[in-house]
């Protein structure tokens, strides 16, 4: 269930008490929900930048390492489903200052750990990115211009299912953006209006297109003709 | 919000006057109680839950820097205001070929991010708001209707005169009507 009316309406108390003058509260800590711990990673929400990352942007190759700052290290399973996290750092595998920033605020508590990112796939449109976390993965889609967009789920759902960005509304079309699991040579998008559309997987597991109607699913298919 | 204070029983300008005064959750009030209007009268323009939830974020991050400029004066009706707000950053998005950004530049904050739970509830909340009937409860029946034409629909004055079998100066002087009675109770627009 999405909390995107309450994280709006945070922000603009947090503008106005910038505007007034008044401080920020500290942000208290958060706790971890037993349940669908999954869900939190969802919430990549906008908020307060921690400090690290509203006083130092991350201009070089590598992000710095930010005190706890997540996920230590990719899982086994979810390396073996994406090798893509398993390949060094590049310097493409940095994220936008905005998602480095919004990524921040939910470090703790969902162990996304933007350093440890994988550019999956890039074009005219902007880019994507897999990023783990604990239990998670994350798709952070950062097109050119436009504002940027996520979808996490848990990592074993990844590994079986891959994962799809939701349809970006662009000049001519549907953006969409995904990464396919290890193994899958191509995937069929399902849209809402449509025949079926088969896209190449390239060596990152990641995939792209525009699309004339907004994608409603993913699955595996065989290498495009 | 946690340690919100009640405000049931202020009216929408007095959320602002408390939010103009520093108390900042009251802002976070009057977004709570008038965002789904305008995501709704969003929705309806640009059809896209992403266009239209970029667009909901500037135009209440442009309400709220006007709300603290202490030279302008408060809207009596905050919700048409907000909503002639949303119509021109619409315009301007329009104009520019990309979505406004220009009062989060000033407030200095990020751009939102949107997930796709975000997405289907911005599409829920168009589909199950009537933005005429929000304003309904603010506005004469005369210059609701002729608003909505215009400034809703975007129809032409001739084409609403044609609907209405009136003169075309008769709607120009109800959608002048009622658009000045959400300006003057405003002061100016951002």
């Amino acid at each position: 269930m999405s909390d995107y009316s309450k994280r709006l309406e945070q922000r603009y108390v947090d503008a106005s008490r910038r505007l007034a003058g008044e401080p920020a509260p500290a942000a208290r800590p958060r706790r971890r929900r037993r349940t669908a711990a999954w869900l939190i990673a969802a919430a990549l929400v906008i908020g307060v930048p921690t400090l690290a990352l509203a006083t130092r942007p991350w201009d070089g190759p590598t992000p710095p390492a930010v005190p706890g700052a997540g996920l230590a290290r990719v899982s086994a399973a979810s390396a073996a489903a994406f090798p893509v996290l398993a390949r060094p750092a590049q310097a493409r595998d940095v994220l936008p200052r905005s998602a480095l920033s919004i990524l921040g605020v939910q470090q703790e508590t969902t162990g996304v750990n933007p350093r440890l990112a994988r550019q999956v796939v890039s074009g005219r449109f902007g880019a994507a990115y897999l990023i783990p976390g604990d239990g998670s993965l994350c798709l952070l889609v950062a097109p050119a211009g436009g504002p940027v967009r996520s979808n996490c789920t848990r990592a074993t759902k990844a590994a079986a299912d891959g994962l799809l960005s939701a349809g970006i509304h662009e000049p001519g079309g549907t953006l969409v953006a995904g990464v396919a699991p290890a193994g899958w040579p191509a995937v069929t998008i399902v849209t809402r209006v449509g025949r079926p559309v088969v896209l190449p997987v390239n060596p990152d597991g990641g995939f792209t297109a525009v699309l004339s109607s907004p994608p409603v699913a993913v699955k595996r298919a065989a290498s495009p003709r | 919000m946690t340690g919100a204070r009640h405000y049931d029983q202020e009216s929408d300008r007095a959320l602002l006057e408390r939010a103009r005064d520093g108390e900042a959750e009251a802002f976070g009030e009057f977004f709570r109680r008038r965002h789904q209007v305008v995501l709704a009268y969003l929705m309806a323009r640009v059809r896209e839950p992403d266009v239209a939830g970029d667009l909901l974020d500037e135009v209440f991050c442009a309400v709220l820097i006007t709300v603290h400029e202490r030279d302008r004066e408060l809207p009596e009706l905050p919700v048409a205001w907000t909503i002639g707000v949303a119509r021109n950053k619409l315009f301007e998005s329009y104009r520019q070929g990309r979505v406004q950004a220009a009062a989060r530049q000033r407030l200095a904050l990020e751009p939102v991010v949107l997930h796709d739970a975000d997405l289907e509830l911005i599409d829920n909340v168009a589909r199950d708001t009537d933005v005429v009937a929000r304003l309904r409860e603010e506005l004469p029946e005369e210059q609701v209707h002729a608003l909505r034409a215009r400034v809703l629909d975007d129809r032409e004055y001739a084409e609403i005169a044609t609907e209405l079998q009136c003169s075309e100066s008769v709607v120009r002087q109800r959608v002048s009507r009622g658009l000045r009675t959400l300006r003057q109770r405003l002061g100016t627009q951002p």
